[in-house]
């Protein structure tokens, strides 16, 4: 895995001194809030609807169990306990003293974790497949260019102060579960012609005017990396605007622009770029891969007796396994995502009881490797089939073995107006809700796969545009509004939901689910078809007569 | 390169003087002009004295490269530190144009 | 009539404007005010950096009862997360 060098050790304690002495100065009265602020969200410290939140970067969203325990660690003595993972792959603490920020910035350093540039206008923590390194649909390590792309990223002297927030985001894999094609920056690394070539799209992003990216390149080199998306940066750096915040992201410069021309400006400046300075050379890449250098697998048969067995003998387990494990490119091996969607709870919320569970159950079976997943779970890339079982139960005393990945109740949904200062409605509760209307997983099992977002509001945090159902928060008149979205898609194949009618109140939510589901079931032409694939053949007239459908139809 | 900011955005350097649009550039002095009148204006670089160009964030440095080497100065203007547009026309400078000035 | 609410600065916690001098956690014991007592209530407020940040003002009909657009949004920050009963403060 990788480890930070000196270089950044150094830059990030530097950081953590600075912040000391701006903290005591602004405690002192010898700046104002409205001085204090812009440095505070430099790292990570933002103000709340009840408290200062800690947003702390987890890049590509790997962690080692150290750091995982560390996590935990600063949930307990800082926070009230528990932390929550979200969909850019990093965890937000919400009850932080500004006092104890610091100290908690320096605990994350001796695991060399930070929370700089997790806000403000600068390329912001990259973020990648979960499976990487274990999905059998892989041509590369995406966490290989991940990392290279932070590495350039931090501290960039030229792309500190963009127009505005950036996201960038990698997958390798021909499945694309990072939802690149929503990001600023979305890159899909394939194989073409038996060479690796990047498809890169550029524009994609949600909030008020979502978009999915155009692809403006479909060949680019992968040692070219660096130099094209300076030139992508640039081009946006200086002709991006910053006269309207909500016409400052790069999405807009290109749909103004239009991707052709977008693309003609792009291929001209990085034509007349000096690519020798800025691409990394080979021996670079290679330093920076042998980070990523697979553990060390057994040589395993495919099958295992005793997890075949356990299977067979124990139904529960084998739910689990339908749902939660994931084939793995190793023989014998497979990935596992672990809920942190229970019935009825908070996602993407855990305990610190629970990220030290989990810490010690990565160190045990997955080679001191844990993932964050942008659908808000935690994940064990790396597990022995025989050690599933035990895995299981480890997981089942702790709360963590929901089976239900994939499925109706793992729900993404932003803090809303639980905690955030800028929402319109709360997003956690419509989750509870629907996860409780839909707590049999049996019935969840039969319905199949379902992807509910949730977004307190425009602002898209919960990915609505992309959910296969999308909840979009809304305010009329004071009190909180639903708008339900369908037939969104964050995968290779991303599209825009489309907006049905009027808002529903919050307790009319999960039996419009519902309604929406009876009506799947009763029209897909068999279990394989998902939802999404009957939305896609149907279209939405159907559902949407299901979702203004009278309540009593639906008991009948 | 020289940026000769100080905090307010101005440069310190007491020789230099800095032109509005519609300013004369006496002969003899140590002037910076603004971009346009740079491009505009073809003599500018023919007088006694020194030459500068105040670059502002939407300002293209491509539009000036043929004039470069008669500059003797180049203040990249930050308005505000949120705008980051100087720091893509700098690095232009120094390692497209090689601007050393 | 109008609220005045703040967060504490050291702490980040939620407070209100007694209208006797103090800051208290409860939005029971925030002070109703009339519109000229609220403006300068927040001045004052504003002045006081080292003590609280960002302050303003939320309109009210009674007690404890914010109006309006920010009625919900007040209410959850008065008791806290509604998805933590455990953590409501009275
Ligand atoms: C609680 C504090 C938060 C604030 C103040 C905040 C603010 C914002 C804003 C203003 C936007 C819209 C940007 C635009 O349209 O240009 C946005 C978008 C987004 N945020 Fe958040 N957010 C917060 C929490 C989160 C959380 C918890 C997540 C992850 C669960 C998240 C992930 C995203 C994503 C994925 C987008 C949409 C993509 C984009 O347009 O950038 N944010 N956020
Ligand atoms: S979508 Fe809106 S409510 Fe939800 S976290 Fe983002 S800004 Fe807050």
């Amino acid at each position: 895995m990788y480890r930070y060098d000196e270089f950044d050790a150094e830059i990030v304690r530097e950081r953590i001194e600075e912040f000391r002495a701006q903290v005591e100065r602004r405690l002192k009265g010898e700046i104002t809030e409205d001085q204090f602020k812009p440095l505070r969200l430099m790292n990570g410290l933002y103000l709340q609807l009840h408290a200062y939140m800690l947003r702390v970067a987890i890049p590509y969203g790997t962690l080692s169990s150290r750091q995982l325990a560390r996590l935990a660690r600063i949930a307990r003595d800082f926070d009230k306990g528990y932390g929550h993972f979200t969909t850019r792959q990093n965890i937000q603490y919400n009850w932080v003293r500004l006092v104890d920020v610091v100290p908690i910035l320096e605990a994350l350093a001796e695991v060399e974790m930070h929370a700089i540039q997790t806000s403000g206008n600068c390329i912001r923590n990259v973020t990648a497949d979960h499976f990487a390194a274990a999905a059998a649909d892989e041509v590369d390590d995406p966490r290989v260019w991940s990392e290279i792309i932070r590495q350039w990223s931090t501290f960039h002297p030229e792309f500190s102060f963009l127009p505005r927030k950036f996201k960038i985001a990698v997958t390798a894999a021909e499945t694309d579960r990072a939802a690149v094609q929503v990001h600023d920056i979305g890159l899909h690394l394939k194989k073409r012609d038996g060479k690796l070539a990047f498809t890169v799209y550029v524009g994609g992003g949600q909030g008020r005017t979502p978009f999915v990216a155009p692809a403006i390149r479909d060949d680019l080199a992968p040692e070219d990396l660096l130099s094209y998306l300076e030139a992508i940066l640039r081009v946006y750096n200086r002709a991006g605007r910053r006269d309207n915040l909500y016409k400052s992201r790069i999405k807009i410069l290109v749909s103004a622009l239009g991707a052709e021309e977008f693309a003609r400006q792009v291929e001209e400046e990085w034509r007349l770029s000096d690519r020798a300075r800025i691409d990394l050379p080979a021996d670079e890449e290679q330093r920076i891969r042998d980070y990523f250098a697979p553990p060390c697998f057994r040589t395993l048969k495919d099958a295992d007796a005793g997890f075949e067995a356990a299977r067979a003998r124990d139904a529960a387990f084998a739910r689990w396994v339908s749902t939660n494990v994931h084939s793995h490119r190793t023989p014998g091996y497979a990935s596992v995502t672990i809920s942190l969607k229970p019935v009825g709870g908070i996602p993407g919320d855990a305990t610190a009881a629970q990220m030290e569970a989990v810490a010690a159950l990565g160190k045990r079976y997955s080679f001191d490797e844990i993932r964050v997943s942008h659908e808000q779970n935690l994940i064990l890339p790396h597990v022995e089939k025989a050690d599933l079982h035990d895995l299981w139960q480890a997981l089942k005393e702790n709360g963590l073995a929901t089976p239900n990945a994939g499925l109706i109740s793992d729900i993404i949904a932003c803090p809303g107006l639980d905690y955030c200062d800028l929402a319109n409605a709360r997003s956690i509760p419509i989750a509870q809700g629907i996860s409780n209307r839909f707590a049999d997983l049996e019935q969840q099992a039969q319905i199949g796969e379902l992807k509910i977002k949730i977004s307190g509001c425009i602002n898209a945090c919960g990915h609505h545009h992309v959910g296969h159902i999308g909840i979009l928060g809304v305010d009329k008149h004071g009190e909180e509004f639903y708008q339900i979205l369908l037939g969104g898609r964050g995968d290779e194949r991303a599209k825009l939901g489309k907006i049905t009618g009027k808002g529903l109140p919050a307790e009319a939510i999960p039996d419009a689910i519902a309604r929406i589901v009876a009506r799947y079931i009763a029209l897909r032409t068999d279990e394989s078809e998902r939802f999404i694939d009957a939305y896609e053949r149907l279209g939405p007239k159907p559902f949407e007569e299901a979702l203004y459908a009278e309540i009593k139809e639906l008991a009948a | 390169m020289s940026v000769l900011l100080t905090r307010a955005g101005v440069v310190r350097d007491d020789p230099w003087r800095f032109l509005a649009e519609d300013e004369a550039a006496a002969d003899g002095a140590d002037v910076v002009v603004p971009f346009a009148r740079l491009r505009a204006e073809a003599r500018l670089a023919e007088r006694a004295g020194r030459l500068g160009v105040a670059i502002a964030p939407g300002d293209r440095v491509e539009e000036i490269v043929d004039k470069l080497p008669a500059l003797s100065l180049i203040a990249v203007a930050f308005p505000g530190f949120r705008d980051g547009r100087g720091y893509s026309t700098a690095r232009l400078l120094r390692e497209r144009y090689r601007y050393a000035g | 009539m109008k609220m005045l609410t703040a967060h504490d600065l050291k702490t980040g916690a939620v407070v209100y404007w007694s209208g006797d001098g103090r800051w208290t956690p409860r939005i029971a014991d925030a002070a109703l005010l009339e519109d000229a007592a609220a403006a300068e209530a927040l001045k004052a407020a504003e002045a006081a950096e080292t003590v609280i940040v960002h302050p303003y003002l939320v309109p009210m009909d009674q007690p404890a009862a914010p109006i309006a657009r920010e009625r919900v949004r007040e209410l959850i920050r008065a008791r806290g997360p509604s998805t933590h009963p455990e953590f409501a403060r009275p």
